[in-house]
């Protein structure tokens, strides 16, 4: 109870910051930003854990999720449909056809789809609590860093699941035996590219706001917000769940012209043993 | 550290970065324009696909604006 009520004051007492004119310094407003946490803390026994800013923007974001999930969930019919049901189907049918367009076939495009719109909306949701003033999760580095982890181990556990450890041994060769190297480095880099990409903008672009707010406390920002917690905010949760998409696709589309071209090449084998035998039969 | 050196290395990394970023962007923005000039019919997907290129080659820039912040705020 106490925690909350010191959450609630601090929480006041930032937004009353955010509305004054002048003195407030650039470089205060950044440190202060890279201070992960520590203002919650909860003591079990006789340890304390301090709780990050990200750990209650989280917090903040499945709420809210859960919240439109289960508006949404309501009122869904078989027949006779309403126009927000239409909206629905047709996003759920656009993500399949995406899984489609990226190798997967229909059974494995509709297990995936689930499993990337709750990524796509955690990310956004949490990405768009910057326009309340509230600090998005995704500025604490290790909210997109383990996302990235868990995500990319996600879709090779998925590919996995679709083309079995062989598929996925068969992928990993994919132009060349010996470009495997490569293809294990890419898999090194992926989780470090989705995390850097996703903290980079909604860091940079905090960063940004905070100079423009030395310019005119609450309307250039909000402008300019607009643009960079908006726009950017979705676009980044779009990218980040259209990748992770891609990489299932990836692995699917790569195992099976790797498992083709091993079956022209026994093809073209048997037929010359055939050619051979056929030789030896007639002569 | 030196507090100069620091900063030098800072806004080089930047500079670099989004000078190359927004020379690749132009081109390909250019051969987008060309591609949609020459079949209009295809604009959105070609539209598309430019929005998709320009994320990542921004996302190259994001990547040294990082290491530009690294260096200001961790090192004194």
């Amino acid at each position: 109870m106490q925690e909350i009520i010191e959450f609630l004051r601090a929480l006041g007492r930032n937004l009353w910051e955010q509305a004054r004119i002048g003195g407030r310094s650039i470089s205060d407003g950044i440190t202060e930003t890279l201070d992960y946490g520590g203002r919650v803390h909860i003591h079990i026994g006789n340890i304390s854990i301090p709780i990050s800013d990200a750990s209650i923007a989280l917090c903040f974001t499945t709420l809210i999720i859960l919240i439109i999930a289960l508006v949404l969930r309501t009122a869904l019919k078989l027949s006779g449909i309403n126009r927000r049901q239409t909206i629905l189907e047709a996003a759920y049918q656009g993500l399949v056809n995406l899984g489609k367009s990226f190798g997967l076939d229909q059974r494995q495009a509709a297990t995936m789809a689930p499993i990337i719109a709750s990524i796509f909306s955690l990310i956004t949701v949490s990405n768009l609590l910057s326009l309340a003033k509230l600090k998005p999760a995704a500025q604490n580095p290790a909210f997109p860093i383990s996302l990235a982890l868990f995500t990319v181990c996600l879709c090779i556990f998925m590919g996995i699941r679709f083309v079995g450890i062989s598929g996925f041994m068969r992928s990993l060769m994919h132009p060349m035996p010996a470009l495997m190297p490569f293809q294990v480095l890419d898999y090194l880099i992926k989780p470090i590219s989705l995390a850097f990409r996703l903290f980079g903008n909604i860091f940079g672009a905090f960063i940004l706001i905070e100079f423009l707010g030395l310019v005119l406390p609450l309307i250039v920002p909000t402008v300019f917000g607009l643009w960079f917690d908006l726009a950017d905010g979705i676009l980044q949760g779009l990218i980040f769940a259209i990748l992770s998409l891609n990489y299932v696709g990836e692995i699917v589309e790569k195992s099976s012209e790797m498992e083709e071209l091993a079956a022209e090449k026994r093809m073209a084998k048997a037929e010359k043993n055939f050619a051979i035998k056929s030789d030896q039969a007639s002569s | 550290m030196d507090r100069g050196l620091i900063a030098v290395a800072a806004g080089l990394a930047i500079g670099i970065a989004a000078g190359l970023c927004g020379l690749g962007i132009g081109l390909s923005s250019g051969r987008a324009f060309e591609a949609i000039a020459r079949q209009p019919e295809q604009g959105k997907k070609i539209q598309t696909l430019l929005l998709a290129g320009i994320v990542f080659m921004e996302s190259m820039a994001i990547y040294a604006l990082v290491v530009s912040l690294l260096l200001l705020f961790v090192f004194k």
